[in-house]
């Protein structure tokens, strides 16, 4: 008893102590976080239903939702190109897919095709900068947006298209085991990037050239090939996501409604993927996008205005940039 | 640096950005271009409209609008260009230069205070994200580009919950200064005052990049921070000399946007006066202008003069683009494509180090 007073005393007296202290607390905040949203918002809407099935499953959606595209962000951040073109892609997605499926009445699945090909193609065209004409990833990215954002106005005159014939609905809505397949979609896509990123070469691969492109390159690793199958995963990935959106709101996403890029690289630098590249693991990115959703739930069932929505993401993406940066230098992670 | 010197794999083989350095240095008409992209593009640009437009292109209406729209933007550029050769990226102009026009509006229409006591608190306001700013790249040690978004990201936070809490439904504060107003009309020569303001800001700017110490210690931060701090630069001073101007600079040339749509807004209105489609963008139009006018993405060289060019070319193509009647998504893809060119060509100079 006497010694483990010692070492709790130690631990806050001396400077090692502190360092300790202060490791340990940024990188487990997130737990004791999530608790408090939860207790918060539960008090706060104890009268609209706050635990009720309804609302986990609305939660749940929202939380495939934003895993889609963190996962993309997560795996092009990994190698150190940030990809800031999630707004172009799914809005341009999101557009394409209402003139096939709504416009012209196509079936679901030629659609969704089309959509992933279109998707690939993006993605393609984004290592070309990235790749081949070696432009860092998130000034190509963003670079892009504009254009992608740009053809997207062409289309239906710049209006947007109601997406409400019912098939889209079915197929995302489906109910498996009593949550919607876009949700097991989430999931799927969580494991399979799990096996990728730990028990895969091209995991590893991801990693090494994130951690030191040239290191990677005299040791043999395809640097090109890697980087450019991350940038189409990813596209895809937030192509997909545009078009559960797209079911979601009934409306095709006119400037893209998975936000721009200080929306979405919020969750992913809050679970601890370095900017820089080479560190990050899809447990914590997990454990961010729930802090996220919890958040994002509480303040829909609250009816919250715009105002304290952009408040609080801007305070998370800033809080969770100054703690993610601490944290990496305090283990030494990163290189100066 | 550019990391090509183990892809020679036999004595005296060639490489391929060795090879292709020989062919452009050898060849006085492609160095032009990679050199000098921005004087080609505007070329293009001022032939098509010449065709196309004719005599209507020419009249000095046109030609004062082309300038007064480059000089919205162009009060801004210096500060953002020295910051950009000073190895800073930002991508938060927008964001928080419309913070500050925001809480100039709140203070100017809703609380009622004289102008110059409003913009005064818009300034200490941008001084405040400016110290905000430096302090996340300084001390946190985040790269300026992540740095900025995130700051950019809060004040848009801050700035919505004051044009929600006191604005519109629209997210509006009106703004109706009589005084900002007379600067973007009147002048000297005919020609408006923020036009001669931003020539002013150009002159000392560029006089004090290329005479003065600080100028040099720019460059030199820029190039390489850490050998600057070895040879005795103050680094951190440098930094927060160019977020510092950034951050005020934005502030300002919103305020005197805002002045001439006579409101103030959270979303910013430099997409909105210059691209005529709020959102559209996602780079601010200050590092389209940088960039194709040859400033290098990671710091350390650059023209400042040059960027006036590249501030030309986008008030003609509004200009011209408005003349013709064009919808607004050509506009938003001609600011896409010289954003992909502008980076491309930045790209490459850089690999070939050519500059």
């Amino acid at each position: 008893m006497r010694t483990h007073l010692l070492k709790l005393k130690e631990l806050f007296q001396t400077p090692a102590g502190r360092r300790t202290l202060l490791e340990f607390v940024l990188g487990n905040y997130l737990y004791p976080s999530i608790a408090i949203l939860v207790i918060v918002y539960g008090a706060l809407a104890w009268d609209k239903n706050y635990f009720s099935y309804q609302n986990f499953r609305n939660l749940m959606m929202s939380l495939a939702l934003s895993t889609l595209t963190a996962g993309a962000l997560m795996i092009t951040t990994l190698v150190g190109q940030i990809d800031a073109s999630t707004r172009g892609v799914s809005g341009l997605i999101s557009v394409i897919l209402g003139v096939l499926f709504q416009l012209n009445g196509w079936p679901v699945l030629p659609s969704l095709i089309v959509v992933v090909i279109i998707a690939t193609l993006m993605g393609l065209a984004t290592s070309v900068m990235v790749v081949d004409l070696k432009v860092n990833g998130l000034i190509a990215t963003l670079a892009l947006v504009s254009v992608y954002i740009g053809i997207a106005m062409f289309f239906h005159n710049n209006q947007m298209i109601a997406v409400n014939r019912p098939q889209l609905q079915d197929v995302i809505y489906h109910d498996i085991l009593g949550l919607p397949a876009t949700v097991w979609f989430a999931i799927a896509t969580l494991v399979v990037l799990y096996v990728i990123l730990n028990h895969t070469r091209l995991g590893a691969h991801i990693y090494a050239i994130g951690a030191n492109p040239y290191a990677a390159t005299v040791s043999g690793v395809p640097v090109k090939r890697v980087t450019r199958t991350t940038l189409v995963i990813s596209a895809v990935l937030v192509a997909v996501a545009g078009v559960f959106s797209t079911a979601r709101a009934g409306l095709t996403l006119l400037y893209g409604s998975t936000g721009g890029i200080n929306w979405n690289l919020g969750p992913v630098i809050l679970g601890g993927v370095s900017i820089f590249g080479g560190v990050g693991r899809i447990e914590n990115i997990l454990l961010a996008l729930i802090f996220g959703a919890v958040q994002d739930n509480g303040m829909n069932i609250l009816d919250m205005r715009t105002a304290e929505r952009y408040l609080i993401s801007g305070v998370t993406f800033l809080g969770a940039l100054i703690i993610n940066v601490t944290y990496l230098r305090m283990r030494k992670l990163l290189r100066d | 640096m550019t990391g090509s010197s183990f892809l020679v794999t036999e004595v005296g083989a060639e490489t391929r950005s060795a090879r292709w350095r020989r062919i452009i240095m050898g060849n006085p008409i492609l160095l032009f271009i990679l050199k000098n992209g921005i004087v080609v593009v505007l070329l293009v640009e001022l032939l098509y409209f010449s065709f196309t437009l004719g005599d209507r292109f020419y009249r000095p209406q046109a030609l004062r609008l082309m300038l007064l729209n480059a000089s919205m933007i162009g009060v801004l550029m210096p500060f953002y260009a020295t910051a950009q050769i000073g190895g800073n990226v930002d991508l938060g102009t927008v964001p928080v230069g419309a913070l500050g026009a925001v809480v100039a509006g709140l203070f100017f229409t809703i609380v009622g205070f004289p102008l110059p006591v409003a913009i005064l608190l818009a300034v200490l306001m941008a001084i405040l994200i400016g110290g905000l700013y430096s302090w996340v790249v300084l001390k946190v040690r985040a790269p300026a580009v992540i740095a900025s978004l995130a700051v950019g990201s809060l004040a848009q936070g801050i700035g919505r919950v004051i044009t929600q809490t006191w604005g519109s439904t629209y997210f509006q504060i009106e703004f109706r200064t009589p005084v900002l107003r007379e600067l973007l009309e009147r002048g000297p020569l005919n020609i408006p005052l923020t036009v001669w303001l931003m020539f002013a800001i150009y002159l000392v700017y560029s006089v004090m990049l290329s005479h003065t110490k600080l100028g040099a210690h720019i460059y030199a931060v820029g190039t390489n921070p850490s050998v600057a701090r070895l040879v005795g630069i103050r680094v951190s001073a440098v930094t927060i000399f160019c977020l510092m101007g950034i951050t005020i600079g934005s502030v300002l040339a919103s305020i005197l946007l805002c002045a001439r749509v006579t409101y103030v807004g959270d979303t910013g209105a430099f997409s909105a006066a210059s691209a005529s489609a709020a959102g559209a963008l996602a780079v601010p139009i200050t590092l389209i202008g940088t960039t194709i006018s040859g400033v290098q993405l990671r710091g350390g060289r650059g023209s400042l003069w040059k960027t006036l060019l590249g501030l030309l070319f986008f008030s003609i193509l509004t200009v011209g683009m408005g003349l013709l009647n064009m919808p607004a998504q050509w506009r938003v893809i001609a600011y896409g494509l010289a954003i992909v060119l502008a980076v491309v060509l930045d790209s490459i100079r850089s690999q070939l180090q050519i500059d």
